[in-house]
């Protein structure tokens, strides 16, 4: 396990060419999946994807880089403006913010296994159990 | 017995705490806000909201606006999940109060419907105004926000329209309260007609009355729209409240007057928007035949530092003259009546310490152009003008 994480570790810093981050759903997943809709879904303003389906999102930890740039880059939110909106959602009943998990291999595991979820990794970190639609 | 209920599900919470902080069905979060404060100039302020809190007339006043929220969700089946929110209010000397309890059920992802105590959404920032970490002030504008009720009971419809270039969230509820006594009602009352003085014309404290406030039939909607940076919302209320006033010592036999039903009709829109740091509110609201009230607000965030300034308003419709007339003095001519009018300018800055906590600091000087005493009014000319200095630390947990 730990050469595992060791080799990957490797693999991300010796791979600065693949340094680009994608936005992930479930191979099977056949919704169509904009940005606009990445947006809304991890913002709560969407629960399902087109197709009908729930859509279950999941982020990394609270300062984990990869989450910042995606939070500046997709939700146009910094990490405070994050925090300040969930805590709104979270206190007004009207959502629950997105499942936190520890690494983007944890991300690609959950999504590759539960159809409802969409989460962002590395680029580097695709096959074919998951679906990319988009990247930042 | 209710207090003893809540603490003893306070404790409950507590203990679940360590064991099962967050586990895919059971979620605890939190939020708390110290709030300081003193008067610069005048006899003292009093920012009234929620609850009749922010009561400030000397030294440094720690305790009236300072609150800690816990808030935990249980989640039955996919479906199905139940939602508890205890709040520890410095106004009501920090013992817990069920603040919500609701349940909560998900048709489909985007339709559910909410039964229990809930927050009346009739403002923008109804939901979330004692969650300080969740907007730029310290607290909300709150000649704006001066309705008597804060929750409710009953149930409530939120449907969330996706139409591609925005969202738009549907929220129909129905519903009941009783508030007895009405505390903010109540404090308004004592404060405009009941202040007492010593010999010596020294202002010694307010006459005991009470208010109690009933509202039935309460059927509301919101129409809450998210495009891109910009926001549009819109919230109507309409139902009957019942307003009954006692007099020192004749509460709950003999009302001094009220006790009728009359129509409530409340409108309130807000437009916001929030582009490159740059946050733009106005909020403007109509409680028929009573007042109406508004502010408008701009913050502009900069790495962690978040400068803001606001302007807000309200001004009485309703003059009611109490049986036996006016004793202050200050009454208006024609109709004997006070009448209430006073706005406030806002200045101050949030920093953000880490996401999760920030520090907070404003000015307010209050303006008090009505001849009703709004707060203590030593001179007793029914001008209660004061400038008030606050600072805060806004947390989320």
């Amino acid at each position: 396990m730990k050469t595992l994480l060791v080799m990957m570790a490797c693999l991300l810093c010796a791979s600065p060419a693949f340094a680009g981050y994608v936005v992930i759903v479930n191979a099977g997943n056949g919704a169509e999946v904009s940005m606009s809709d990445v947006k809304k879904i991890y913002l709560g303003k969407k629960g399902a994807f087109s197709n009908g389906e729930n859509a279950i999102p999941i982020t990394l930890s609270e300062g984990d880089a990869v989450r910042g740039q995606f939070n500046d880059g997709v939700l146009n939110k910094n990490e405070g403006q994050y925090v300040a909106y969930w805590s709104k959602m979270v206190f007004t009943g009207n959502g629950v913010p997105p499942r936190e998990v520890a690494t983007m291999q944890e991300v690609k595991d959950l999504v590759a296994k539960n159809p409802s979820t969409i989460g962002f990794i590395d680029e580097s970190l695709v096959d074919g159990s998951v679906k990319v639609v988009g990247s930042f | 017995m209710n207090k003893r209920r809540t603490a003893l599900l306070v404790s409950a919470l507590c203990l679940t705490l360590p064991a099962s902080a967050n586990t895919s069905d059971f979620h605890f979060s939190g939020f708390a806000s110290l709030v300081g404060g003193t008067v610069l100039d005048g006899d003292g302020y009093w920012a009234r909201l929620p609850e009749g809190a922010g009561q400030y007339d000397g030294g440094l006043e720690l305790q009236t606006e300072s609150r800690l929220g816990l808030q935990a969700r249980y989640k039955a089946t996919q479906e199905l999940s139940v939602t508890g929110q205890v709040m520890f209010r410095g106004i009501n000397d920090f013992e817990p109060k069920m603040e919500w309890l609701y349940a909560t059920y998900y048709a489909t992802p985007d339709l559910s419907i909410n039964v229990g105590r809930m927050r009346l959404p009739v403002y923008h920032y109804s939901d979330y105004m004692d969650v300080g970490i969740a907007y730029p002030w310290l607290r909300v504008p709150s000649d704006a926000y001066s309705l008597a009720v804060t929750n409710y009971h009953g149930v409530a419809l939120r449907y969330g329209w996706d139409w591609d270039i925005g969202t738009t969230t549907f929220k129909l509820y129905a519903g009941q309260q009783n508030t007895d006594p009405n505390d903010l009602i109540t404090t308004i009352e004592q404060y405009k007609t009941e202040q007492l003085y010593n010999q010596s014309g020294q202002f010694t404290g307010v006459r005991g009355i009470r208010t109690t406030k009933d509202y039935e039939d309460m059927k509301g909607i919101v129409i809450d729209t998210q495009i891109d940076w910009f926001n549009l919302r819109l919230s109507f209320l309409d139902g009957k409240e019942k307003f009954t006033f006692y007099a020192e010592g004749d509460y709950p036999s003999t009302p001094l007057f009220g006790g009728t039903w009359a129509d409530t009709r409340f409108v309130d829109v807000s437009v916001s928007m929030d582009y490159n740091g740059v946050f733009a509110i106005a909020e403007w609201n109509d409680y028929d035949t009573i007042y109406t009230s508004w502010f408008t607000s701009l913050a502009y965030t900069t790495g962690k530092w978040t400068p803001y300034i606001f302007y807000s308003e309200f001004e009485g419709t309703l003059r009611f003259i109490a049986p036996g007339g006016i004793t202050a003095g200050f009454e208006d001519g024609v109709t004997g009546s006070l009448d209430d009018a006073y706005n406030s300018i806002g200045i101050g800055v949030r920093y953000n310490i880490n996401p999760r906590t920030a520090i907070k600091a404003e000015i307010t000087d209050f303006n008090d152009d009505g001849d009703a005493a709004v707060f203590i009014d030593e001179d007793r000319d029914g001008r209660t003008d004061a400038t008030a200095f606050a600072v805060s630390l806004d947390i989320a947990f």
